[in-house]
């Protein structure tokens, strides 16, 4: 099938994206930034075809069952991919901040991996409980919010290592990270915009719940796990407003909670069970 | 309460520990499996450990009084912070001051620039006719030689963190109304059965129906694989003295049934009773085929003299749709067991001698249907709750309140003009917004004649 091809394609894009933003952080040659964020985009471009591809295929392959590529893990893992480097080309392109591939590439060609060495890319048709018009909103607006998840623990890694204040005789360095504040902004944003989605993913699945299964809450691990999320991400957002919590403390919340979306997503489906099983391996 | 009491209640230090707070009692709830009987518990705990995770009522951690009352205070603890803030953002939205206040650090934009000379109000007239073209309409206040103008963009997207607070109040609600007054429960059928209370799902009494819920009929299809399921689908009709009201309504996943307030959810299925296969036995000719229906495990005999016995039945095969493994004894004795499928009668036909030729006609399979219902009439508060948080999350994201300050002194022959910007959030655009307006304003200024 042809989306696989490009799926491929998309795989080694982001493998030299990889390599050129590696060679970027080492060297600080802008111009390996640049090309990096090109083969990036190259990857995005190949993605998103291979994407469309595959839903295209699956209205060839099963007529009227065809579907969104969003249904089973395999998929999950891709679109995750394909949320991430959005993510991090839409922040590169309003901040210029190459820097932020260096972190947020490898995630993105980890998922890509890992779908194609263990995802099952057959073709299904849907069971009867995901047949259903919340799939689509559900599951894109909660990959989305993932997707800003990352990208906020990205910069806030970027935070961590940049130690304030220990740089200012390495003018290098300096120009390697951005401001702190710059950074401060943009993972308070990227949250934001997570908080918003990862929202609108939970009401959009309580809702669809309430349809499916009679009960628009019913605790199962999934729910649970993604309450858990909101509520670290509801904390990062108002411990913000209080005095001594800023910088580096904000920062550990954001990697907590980016642990704890990780888990959401694939710690409930490979270690606990619940309604959601559906969407494991 | 006393002072010092109200405030710590309205906090955000309070916030913070009841949020993780609630995190960690879920994370325990998912961890530590829930509500299984006292035998299960023994075999994954050690005695001890039982009764520690009991008391601390980590078997049930979504009803446990802790964990309500973190609730509880979390709920108060939105009260009576938007209680408290509200009356002095509602102020602040209703009359901005005259001259900027000590910004904060970082959220403050401020430039300076000078034109020639000419009478302050005259100035003042053309700053405000530019602001209100290109940011707000400006309010216009003087201190002798003074003049200073105020605007305000977004201003209203500062309540927007009240809808937000408001709305998990209303969902919060929702929820206990639901808990008190709703109710869940199943009601298994069999097709043709009609049942007039639901099992409740917390385990006590029955809950009684005003109406008869009878189940026509149910029916499962599956795609040609043959194994992943494609429809279940219960046809319903609703009786009310004995009479329908509804009838033939099909309940399938994801469309469920509403009535009386009442929603039918399609949950699951079973066989009610042993499937009845139908097969077409043709003897050798001339003698006519007759037709045989058994259940897996029972034997007809077959004349002139030999024996057919149901072996196993699948409903569905593969691509080869319903199937039934058979075994034939023929007059002779010599025995031989076959499948026979619907989708391809002619399988046997080519490859197969046998004394007796079978045919697979047709299988009944009678049914029952489990339906989830749930009655809850905190659903309203829950919906607009949803809708409310949705709508102030998506606000305080799209917008953002932007306050603008230009005052105009003279100094010597010329005026200077000062632009004063202040934002809460997105500094960097907000720093090149106000960049960007203080320079068109100086140009427009400049272009007066």
């Amino acid at each position: 099938m042809a989306s696989f091809f490009f799926i491929n394609a998309a795989t080694l894009f982001l493998f030299a994206a990889l390599l050129l933003f590696l060679l970027f952080t080492a060297g600080r040659n802008s111009r390996l930034g640049r090309w990096g964020r090109t083969a990036a985009a190259a990857g995005f471009f190949c993605l998103t075809a291979g994407l469309a591809l595959r839903w295209r295929e699956s209205y060839l392959l099963l007529g009227a069952e065809g579907h969104i590529p969003l249904t089973n893990f395999y998929e999950s893992l891709l679109f995750f991919s394909w949320t991430l480097i959005l993510a991090y080309l839409f922040i590169d392109f309003r901040f210029r901040l190459p820097l932020l591939g260096a972190v947020v590439t490898p995630l993105a060609l980890l998922s890509l991996l890992a779908a194609q060495l263990t995802g099952d890319a057959a073709i299904h048709p849907l069971v009867p409980a995901l047949k259903s018009n919340w799939l689509t909103f559900h599951v894109v607006t909660c990959f989305l919010g993932y997707a800003a998840f990352a990208v906020g623990c990205a910069t806030a890694i970027l935070y961590l290592i940049r130690q304030p204040g220990k740089t200012p005789g390495r003018p290098a360095a300096k120009s390697l990270f951005p401001e702190a504040e710059l950074l401060e902004e943009i993972h308070y944003q990227a949250v934001m915009v997570g908080f918003l989605l990862l929202t609108l993913g939970i009401l959009t699945g309580s809702a669809w719940a309430h349809r499916a299964w009679g009960s628009y809450w019913s605790w199962d691990p999934k729910e649970t796990w993604s309450l858990i999320v909101w509520l670290i991400y509801a904390a990062l957002l108002h411990a913000r407003m209080i005095r001594g919590w800023s910088g580096k403390r904000l920062a550990w919340l954001s990697l907590l909670g980016f642990a704890a979306t990780l888990f959401c997503w694939l710690g409930v489906n490979l270690l606990l069970p619940g309604l959601h099983s559906y969407g494991g391996m | 309460m006393t002072e010092p009491l109200l405030r710590y209640f309205a906090s955000l230090r309070l916030t913070l520990p009841l949020l993780f707070g609630l995190a960690l009692g879920a994370v325990a709830g998912t961890v530590i499996p829930q509500n299984l009987s006292a035998a299960d518990y023994e075999r994954l705990y050690s005695p001890s450990l039982t009764a520690i995770l009991k008391t601390l009522q980590l078997f049930d951690v979504y009803r446990s009084w802790w964990f309500i009352a973190l609730l509880g205070l979390l709920a108060l603890n939105l009260t009576l912070c938007s209680w408290q803030r509200l009356p002095s953002v509602w102020n602040s939205l209703r009359r901005m001051p005259s001259s900027a206040p000590p910004g904060q650090p970082g959220k403050q934009f401020v430039q300076t620039f000078s034109i020639p000379g000419e009478p302050p109000e005259v100035a003042s007239a053309a700053v405000g006719a530019f602001l209100k073209k290109r940011f707000a309409s400006a309010r216009r206040s003087g201190h002798g030689e003074t003049l200073s103008l105020a605007a305000q963009r977004g201003a209203w997207t500062r309540l927007a963190v009240f809808a937000i607070h408001g709305a998990i109040l209303l969902v919060l609600a929702g929820g206990v109304i639901g808990v008190l007054w709703g109710f869940q429960g199943y009601a298994v059928i069999a097709e043709g059965e009609t049942v007039h209370e639901l099992v409740s799902r917390r385990g006590d009494q029955p809950i009684p129906l005003a109406f008869g819920l009878r189940c026509d009929a149910f029916s499962v299809t599956f795609h040609d694989d043959g194994r992943r399921p494609k429809e279940f689908k219960s046809m319903v009709s609703i009786l009310e003295k004995g009479e329908p009201v509804l009838e033939r309504r099909p309940i399938t996943v994801n469309a469920p049934l509403s009535f009386a307030g009442i929603n039918f959810y399609q949950s699951d299925y079973g066989p009610a009773a042993p499937p009845r296969v139908s097969l077409r036995v043709q003897p050798p000719l001339p003698a006519a085929p007759f037709e045989v229906i058994l259940s897996p495990g029972e034997t007809a005999p077959l004349p002139p003299g030999g024996k057919l016995r149901l072996l196993r039945f699948a409903a569905s095969y593969r691509d080869l749709g319903p199937t039934a493994l058979v075994e034939v004894v023929a007059p002779g004795g010599e025995s031989y067991s076959l499948p026979v499928f619907q989708n391809r009668p002619d399988l046997d036909d080519a490859h197969r001698s046998g004394y007796y030729h079978i045919r697979f006609n047709r299988f009944e399979q009678p049914y029952y249907t489990v339906l989830m219902a749930s009655y809850d009439p905190g659903l309203g508060l829950v919906w607009s709750g949803f809708i409310l948080l949705a709508a102030g999350l998506t606000m305080t994201l799209l917008f953002s309140p932007r306050r603008l300050w230009v005052t105009i002194s003279p100094d010597a022959d010329r005026l200077n003009i000062t632009v004063t910007g202040e934002w809460r959030r997105n500094t960097a655009a907000a720093t090149a917004f106000f960049g960007h307006l203080a320079q068109e304003l100086e140009t427009e200024l400049g272009k007066r004649e």
